[in-house]
């Protein structure tokens, strides 16, 4: 391990200990934090498994590039699922629909219980764990090939996709929309979907653009440098989660519905509204950036334009899950600098760890193949 | 008969960037050069402005989408209003998904004219295939052109010029 792996272990270990002092202190303001961390933490793995597949079907020289650092993103999925645990233990704490006081829900939210009851929820998550990890397996071995070997495998990743997308359509329902039980949006899951790939992509990029000279590198066409078409695609992705962000938003204010609206009202309300500017903000500077030829051409520009949309889709996240859970004053949010940092620490210093020494990830799948 | 310039015929790529570049260091500007694929050196020889058509688009979008954006708001506010569902007038939400679809159309007419503008076009006939030199019989050369209206042109002079700078053959293009 060098030392800012180490670095970054010992501070995710701070971190953690912060974390338990949290959680005896006052469990549910801890676990909603760590919720919120995680879900992050998940997504790029999630988004990574996405575009590999995607890249698997369609093939191209932006998705080899960007290969290597997606694979490491997918490696780190179990860390990431049981970083769920703590959640899972406690539902009750975070999920309303979960505690023991369910008549004071409202009435809409009775007949939800249906699907969102303990047993059942427990299940959809194994059922989505078992997916993801298996699916992780198959994508980290058929694509360990620096070139493009993919014309075999089209059907697995095809057949992949097809349940990836059921599963994520899933796991974003339950864990993250179903934090207000009272809302509906059939569109939320691809909302979230779409931000995962932003993310993932994002951190790819500057992943790349960290270690090699990718404006100089040869691109799917003559006289296109390889930042641009990753831009490119970058701008695509962000532009679909854009669109279906949006799409959600004019819905809903298109029905006027005081159990819909109130998801807006809460994100838009005191020190949340910052939260939405700063949201937009980078959006936009992330989009009008991404139009510049100049900027997807230089190195540092590209480099700025992932960091501004791997912010954003930090920031998109924070906003989307942390509102209902938040209680207290700004002071509260120690408890998400905790998570953070304990988190954030772990998985950056395994992120690198595995990032210096790729074959780690080959030698991770054979340990799962064999046993 | 008017002349349009003198059209001089090289052998290959290379005798064609010596010699456009021999014709620049003596003072040319008005020239053009043609091969039968795209070389790179030449832009910089003959001085081709980087495309502008980047912009044209960005305006013929934003173009579009406010022209849009304010064809709505003058028939809600002003032609037509009328109130649906309490709601402001000029409830701008659903107008922004129009005007930016707009934007879309109005960028790639700006596009599809500004390759149009860029290029000269339409235009039914240039002076170069006036000659015999470019036809297609003889063509698939590498060829450049004076034309008679730069300020440097004298045309005995030019023409020795074109041939000790290795040209085939020069021809005399006809307006």
């Amino acid at each position: 391990m060098s030392r800012v792996e180490q670095g970054f272990l010992s501070a995710g270990a701070l971190g953690l200990v912060v974390c338990g002092l949290g959680v005896s202190l006052d469990a549910k303001a801890m676990l909603s934090a760590w919720l919120s961390a995680i879900l992050f933490a998940l997504s790029l793995p999630l988004g990574a498994l996405t575009i590999l597949m995607v890249h698997g079907l369609t093939g191209g020289r932006w998705g080899e590039a960007v290969r290597q650092p997606l694979r490491t993103m997918t490696a780190l999925l179990p860390l990431a699922l049981v970083s769920l645990v703590p959640v899972l233990i406690r539902l009750d704490l975070v999920f309303p629909w979960a505690g023991a006081d369910t008549a004071k829900l409202q009435e809409t939210v009775h007949e939800k219980l249906v699907y969102l009851n303990l047993p059942f929820f427990l299940l959809r998550f194994a059922v989505c764990a078992a997916i993801w990890l298996v699916l992780t397996w198959i994508v980290l071995g058929t694509t360990d090939a620096p070139a493009n070997s993919n014309e075999r495998n089209g059907k697995k990743f095809a057949l992949g996709l097809v349940l990836h997308a059921l599963s994520v359509s899933v796991f974003a329902i339950d864990w993250m929309l179903s934090l207000e039980p009272e809302f509906t949006s059939t569109i939320y899951a691809l909302c979230e979907a779409s931000a995962e790939v932003v993310g993932a992509f994002a951190l790819a990029i500057l992943v790349l653009a960290a270690r090699r000279a990718v404006e100089v590198m040869p691109g799917g066409e003559e006289d296109v440098a390889l930042s641009e078409d990753l831009a490119n695609m970058l701008l695509g992705f962000l532009l679909t989660w854009i669109y279906l962000m949006f799409m959600q938003w004019v819905v809903v204010w298109g029905g006027d519905l005081p159990d819909e609206i109130r998801w807006y009202g809460m994100r838009s309300a005191g020190g949340w509204l910052y939260l939405l500017w700063l949201l937009i903000a980078l959006h936009v500077a992330a989009f009008a950036g991404l139009l510049s030829r100049r900027l997807k051409r230089s190195h540092r520009g590209l480099v700025w334009l992932a960091a501004v949309a791997l912010a954003g889709h930090f920031i998109d996240i924070f906003w989307r899950v942390r509102p209902p859970l938040f209680a207290g004053g700004p002071l509260a949010l120690w408890h998400d600098a905790a998570a953070w940092m304990g988190l954030g620490g772990l998985w950056l210093a395994l992120f690198l760890f595995l990032l210096r020494r790729p074959d780690r990830v080959v030698w991770w799948k054979r340990e799962v193949a064999h046993g | 008969m008017s002349l349009y310039g003198l059209m001089a015929v090289f052998a290959g790529p290379e005798a064609l960037i010596a010699a456009a570049r021999g014709m620049r260091e003596r003072g040319y500007r008005r020239m053009d050069a043609f091969s039968p694929f795209p070389m790179k050196d030449l832009e910089g020889i003959l001085e081709i402005p980087k495309t502008r058509l980047p912009w044209a688009v960005l305006a013929g979008g934003i173009a579009g989408a406010a022209l849009v954006y304010a064809l709505i708001w003058y028939s809600v506010e002003v032609d037509y209003p009328i109130n649906v569902g309490g709601r402001p007038l000029h409830s701008w939400p659903p107008f922004v998904i129009i005007a930016f679809e707009a934007g879309i159309l109005g960028a790639a007419f700006a596009g599809f004219l500004g390759v149009l503008a860029a290029n000269g076009l339409p235009r039914y006939h240039h002076p170069v295939f006036n000659a015999e030199s470019f036809s297609y019989a003889r063509g698939g050369k590498f060829y450049l052109l004076i034309e008679t209206a730069d300020p440097k042109y004298r045309k005995g002079v030019t023409r020795g010029q074109l041939t000790r700078l290795g040209a085939e053959m020069v021809e005399e293009v006809e307006a």
